[in-house]
């Protein structure tokens, strides 16, 4: 290791810094605002040191393990991005829990750590070990405030990933004892899809999304919807961009999977009244969507396999922002001992707080793919991918389930503007600065992007190449 | 410059999001700035604009900037790109200033209104849509733009929501033109579908090559766009919403249902004249469509008793002027009168507008009277309007305009002496129904005390206005009184030019001498009824057959009775007997089918960890026998 | 096809041989319940008590703490395992290495885990 490769791995490094940072400050005088400040700067920073030296970052593999390439460096400063996001929505959620808080941020930084190692991983070791710290903190998060219903959540949670672990190591082991070396290679793919379709809550692999987005605290869930979906996705872009999954079984399974996803997703989210449940439910059918732009890539060599690429990177994207900006609103409502995720519970929202009811309405819009939101423009291209592809049948499937998808949003959206017959929310009458510091930047994110999409596809459009340069 | 432009839309947009989210925390006097500072600066920027357009371009070079591309799918692709040349330059210079002045009186005349911060969040909006829509260098933007003063004009017809009439008017207006709509949104998939682009201009320039003189193709396109500017412009069949839409506030009716948005239509056909030159047919539909406009609205505004009514006839019988000149080709003319008319019929509604608040929300004409000493400068400025509008010759911006269209129609090969005829019968309803009205507000005996008069917020616009309705005509002079071309030159790069400019001089004199007697003659006819003798026109009213003209009249000539004879009527009996609608199923059965599958799928979250890990367990063996069978 | 065959007599032989294995015994197998089924064979302790026992979660901290810096130290035998070739690099990491997990001993020791003694509040609110 010499150090040009050293400074290719300084973002990841410096999100491990600040743990080490962070790890003795809680240990020596208990200071949340304090450790909030350094765990907050040091996403900062690792974002800025991106933004201004990334271009710097020429070594292509940093290591055995690692790959630094344009696109995982990419990917490193969004889930920098995303996790400033999850920190600011935790503050006040935090602030209000009487318990340790500290450790809290720790496990904030160490999934995060862990998704920027699934993005850069280039080695079975790196991916499991990324994968891993991401699961681990997330028991630990899932729990944290330690209520009954946390608790269940993170123990389903514990156990059921566990169990999806132990197939993806089989997997990998499958891997390792064809090609003797723990490079990434098509051998072993069914038990490594296991694991990566439960991570990504796939169907049949979707049970627990329900349950543990509506025990996990909602600033929890929102870094489960965002950070730990958004990691593997990525990853499972890169893996299948190394083109070694030539035979007709993948494409078989990602067909069988991304079209059940899509059904069950919708069709369990349309009668739900709980909204963290609607929107597990409707993460399922998402990532259906995306599971249909993957089985796009069977017909296409590395020329459409770019242009497919940036739209699945794309889809990912706004759907990991808005999730994001969803939750936020969600954990503007909760407290660490009370979540409201009722659908009651936001019954004419539009007359108390239109601020706030207006975000969650965009949020929702951009979900749904309404045009001016940047959800529309991942629908869309989807869209014109599959009639590009001339992929009618699952075209048609995808229109259909978009057309399913649209009640549920909306019936959240007409609950939120019917008049509260007597019921109040209770909680805050102005929402604290740091969630609408966050919620503000997703609400622009998602605007730009659905006004100007070019500005973030022409970037994604450069690092995808990357994927395919080898 | 090029942002220059964009800042023009952008402005006007700023302001409606900043009123819309922070209206309630603003004081009213910030919010009024807000409101009519994004127009103003808008406004200040179109100036700036035209001086670089004349100073830099000096040839009338059309700039097409393409700031951004939204989406892009194939040969699809969609941008965000504005396209200036003198036609919306034209458009853009007439909303802003226009929009600014009214933005300004409705300072004043909405201060005591609790909606303040949503009426200039709501105008700010109309103004954005319209400048997009006459921005757009392409057909989606075009329609975004289309669609989105449709919305506001809809927001602020229902502006007063609380009166259920308001919002039926609203609701009226929507759905009329959205008959209209529908057809031009067919049209513009034509388009799009025969061209493989969005972009107007390649369109433009591609028809002709593409498309035989007269081919049906481009007479059916032609007829779909006529369709949307019917309906946006409230020509005959789809006039009725207007005189409804009244019912918003005054500074509304001036701005969106006199000034601006109602000239949409005009804005659509003189932009896609290529195809219409294609289509004689279409032309000749749009010229008997305006004859036919113009006089059953002049009829219609000669009996009406409330005065916005009134003024919305002379709107939609001026806009039938204005598709007159367009059907017989005289694009200039067109663009002419609609911009005197912009701003006279908003110096006639601001007037009336100030009648109106003067009187504590009288709008009945015959309540009114005398006002010509207590509020003199409105008598002044109304009386400008007024003569502009009846186009008083010489003195008046309207005459050089009307004479225009009456010239063309009169000499160009498209026109013939019908439709002449029709104009000039028409000139001699607007004098007269001008007059009646001046007369009826202004003169005679009082009949409703003056509760307050208007502040300098309102009476400022007026009196800009009013030097505008009678200067602006001298940018453009006719042969025969000087030759003096501005306008017609600044247009001629957009349009083509016409034959008949070097034709001899004294036919044109003669009709400019017959459209001013028979002008003069119909104020002498406002007069001797309204003034010198009303017994006369009590006599004549009274009579059993003119008594039912008059109701017919008065109804807009039964339209609204008709269409719900003809439309209303049979839908909603189709709607009776088909209520348990057959295409529905479909849908309900996609509905049914989901919520049976929700149904299913629930039993599978049991929340039992055995059973979720057995479901993973399931999928992993399917896996692995896909991969042994493949 | 003949792999999804294959895979299929795989798969029954498996679920045969369990279900029969548990079944068989099942059908055939003795049954008796006496004085003594249940107890210890031959030189087996009498249990005393019932086994849901409630131990201090002290025990178990202190139980997992050790075995996760267990699993920590077999980095380090694994590095003086090629302490050579490692080198100067080597010997800096795994400097680094010691003083992480000896951040982390700190954190526990500070956070008071290893006074089993000391009665504190669980930092969880049930």
């Amino acid at each position: 290791m010499n150090t040009s490769e050293l400074f290719s791995l300084i973002p990841l490094m410096m999100v491990g810094g600040g743990i080490l940072i962070l790890i003795p400050v809680a240990a020596w005088k208990r200071n949340f605002q304090l450790a909030f400040a350094i765990s907050t700067t040091t996403i900062i920073f690792d974002l800025a040191f991106i933004f201004i030296k990334g271009s710097c970052i020429k070594v292509d593999r940093a290591s055995m393990l690692f790959k630094t390439d344009a696109c995982a460096l990419f990917f490193i400063g969004f889930f920098a991005f995303l996790a400033l996001g999850v920190l600011l929505i935790s503050y006040e959620y935090l602030k209000n829990f009487p318990g340790n808080k500290e450790e809290f941020l720790i496990l904030i930084l160490l999934g995060t750590l862990g998704g920027m190692v699934l993005a850069a991983s280039n080695h079975f070791a790196s991916f499991f070990l990324g994968l891993e710290i991401l699961s681990v903190s997330l028991y630990g998060l899932i729990a944290y405030f330690g209520r009954q219903p946390h608790l269940e959540a993170g123990v389903k949670y514990l156990i059921l990933a566990s169990a999806s672990s132990a197939f993806l190591l089989f997997g990998v082991a499958l891997n390792y004892a064809q090609c003797g070396r723990l490079i990434f290679s098509g051998y072993g793919l069914p038990l490594i899809f296991v694991g990566l379709f439960f991570k990504l809550a796939l169907v049949p692999f979707h049970l627990w999304t329900a349950d543990v987005y509506e025990g996990a605290p909602a600033p929890v869930t929102a870094f489960i919807a965002s950070i730990s979906k958004g990691a593997v996705g990525v990853f499972l872009l890169r893996y299948i961009a190394q083109g070694s999954m030539n035979s007709q079984l993948v494409w078989i399974t990602i067909a069988i999977v991304a079209i059940a996803s899509m059904f069950v997703g919708n069709a369990c989210a349309l009668l739900q009244n709980n909204i963290k449940r609607i929107l597990a439910y409707s993460s399922i059918a998402h990532i259906g969507y995306m599971m249909v732009i993957i089985y796009l890539f069977k017909n296409y060599g590395d020329v459409g396999g770019i242009r497919l690429s940036s739209i699945m990177f794309f889809y990912l994207i706004i759907y990991t922002l808005t999730n994001l900006g969803t939750f936020g609103i969600i954990t503007a409502y909760s407290r660490w001992n009370q979540e409201m995720a009722s659908l009651d519970d936001y019954r004419g929202l539009y007359w108390k707080q239109p601020v706030s009811a207006m975000f969650f309405t965009i949020f929702l819009f951009s979900l749904a793919g309404m045009p001016l939101t940047a959800g529309f423009v991942g629908k869309f291209l989807i869209f014109s991918a599959g009639i590009w592809s001339q992929c009618w049948w699952l075209l048609l499937i995808l229109v259909v389930n978009s057309v399913v998808g649209l009640y549920y949003y909306l019936r959240i959206i007409l609950t939120m503007s019917q008049e509260a017959e007597g019921r109040l929310v209770p909680l805050p009458v102005r929402l604290p600065v740091p969630l609408l510091i966050s919620l503000g930047l997703m609400l622009s994110a998602i605007l730009y992007l659905g006004i100007r999409p070019d500005s973030l596809l022409h970037w994604i459009q450069y690092f995808s190449q990357s994927l395919y340069s080898r | 410059m090029l942002y220059l432009l964009l800042l023009i839309p952008l402005m006007p947009l700023l302001g409606f999001i900043i009123l819309t989210f922070a209206g309630r925390r603003l004081p009213q006097s910030t919010a009024g700035m807000i409101g009519c500072g994004s127009v103003g600066l808008a406004m200040l920027s179109a100036f700036s604009l035209i001086l670089g357009f004349f100073t830099r371009h000096p040839e009338g070079h059309d700039i097409n900037q393409v700031y951004w591309t939204w989406l892009r799918a194939g040969g699809f692709s969609a941008d965000f790109g504005l396209y200036l040349d003198p036609l919306s330059l034209l458009m853009v210079l007439v909303v802003t200033a226009i929009g600014f002045l009214i933005h300004i009186y409705s300072l004043g005349y909405m201060a005591e209104d609790e909606g303040f911060r949503r009426f200039f969040a709501y105008m700010n909006l109309f103004v954005f849509s319209m400048l997009v829509l006459v921005l757009a260098d392409n057909l989606l933007l075009l329609y975004l733009g289309w669609e989105g003063v449709g919305l506001c004009s809809y927001l602020l017809i229902g502006f007063w929501y609380q009166d259920p009439a308001n919002g039926r008017a609203a609701r009226k207006a929507f759905i009329v033109t959205r008959v209209g709509d529908t057809g031009m949104a067919i049209g513009l998939f034509i388009l799009f579908y025969q061209f493989g682009t969005l972009n107007i201009q390649s369109i433009l320039h591609r028809a002709p090559n593409n498309w035989v003189m007269g081919s049906s193709i481009a007479f059916v396109v032609a007829v779909l766009l006529v369709m949307g500017a019917v309906g946006k412009s409230a020509q005959l069949p789809l006039q009725t919403w207007l005189p409804d839409a009244m019912a918003g506030p005054t500074p509304v009716s001036a701005l969106i249902h006199a000034a601006t948005m109602v000239t949409a239509g005009v804005y659509l056909i003189a932009r896609t004249h290529p195809i219409f030159l294609l289509s004689p047919a279409a032309m000749h539909l749009v010229a008997v469509i305006g004859t036919i406009t113009l006089l059953l609205a002049g009829f219609s505004a000669l009996v009406q008793s409330d005065i916005k009514r009134v003024l919305a006839y002379s709107t939609i019988s001026q806009i039938g002027y204005m598709f007159l000149a367009l059907g017989v080709g005289a694009w200039s003319a067109t663009m002419f009168h609609f911009m005197t008319h912009a701003f006279f019929k908003a110096l006639l509604f601001l007037g009336a507008g100030a009648v109106i608040h003067a009187l504590h929300h009288e709008q009945n004409l015959f309540r009114m009277g005398g006002l010509k000493e207590k509020l003199p400068v409105v008598y002044f400025t109304f009386l400008a309007g007024a003569a502009s509008l009846s186009a008083l010759p010489l003195i008046s911006a309207g005459f050089y305009s009307k004479d225009q269209i009456l010239w063309n129609v009169f000499s160009l090969p498209q026109g013939n002496y019908l439709l002449f005829a029709g104009a000039i019968l028409g000139a001699f309803l607007t004098a007269i129904y001008t007059f009646r009205m001046v007369f009826l507000v202004f003169w005679g005996t009082a009949r409703t005390e003056v509760s307050r008069l208007p502040g300098r917020t309102m009476t400022v616009p007026l009196v800009i206005l009013a030097v505008f309705a009678i200067a602006v005509g001298l940018i453009e002079l006719p042969r025969t009184m000087g030759n003096f071309s501005l306008f017609g030159n600044f247009m001629q790069s957009v349009f083509p030019k016409n034959a008949v400019e070097h034709g001899p001089i004294s036919p044109e004199l003669l009709v400019q001498l017959l459209s001013s007697v028979v002008i003069l003659s119909g104020l002498y006819a406002a007069y001797e009824l309204f003034v010198k003798n009303p017994q006369k026109l009590a006599a004549l009213l009274s009579r059993p057959l003119i008594k039912q003209i008059h109701l017919f009249w008065f109804s807009g000539w039964g339209f609204d009775w008709l269409y719900n004879l003809l439309f209303i009527r049979p839908l909603l009996f189709f709607v009776r007997i088909n209520k348990e609608d057959a295409v529905d199923k479909i849908y309900s059965g996609i509905a049914d089918i989901s919520c049976q599958l929700n149904r299913l799928l629930l039993r599978t979250q049991t929340g039992r960890i055995r059973w979720y890990v057995l479901a993973s367990v399931a999928g992993a063996i399917l896996f692995l026998a896909l991969a042994v069978s493949l | 096809m003949s792999g999804l065959l294959a895979f299929i007599v795989y798969f029954a032989a498996v679920l045969i041989t369990a279900v029969g294995m548990i079944g068989i015994s099942f059908f055939i197998g003795q049954r008796h319940q006496e004085r003594s089924t249940g107890e210890a064979y031959e030189s087996g302790i009498c249990s005393v008590g019932t086994s849901l026992l409630r131990f201090k979660v002290n025990f178990y901290h202190v139980a997992i703490l050790f075995v996760i810096l267990d699993l920590e130290s077999l980095f380090i035998f694994i590095w003086a395992l090629t302490f050579r070739e490692a080198g100067w690099t080597g010997f800096i990491v795994m400097l680094f290495y010691i003083l992480v997990l000896l951040l982390v001993v700190v954190f526990f020791w500070r956070e008071g885990i290893f006074k089993i003694n000391k009665r504190r509040p669980l930092p969880l609110h049930g």
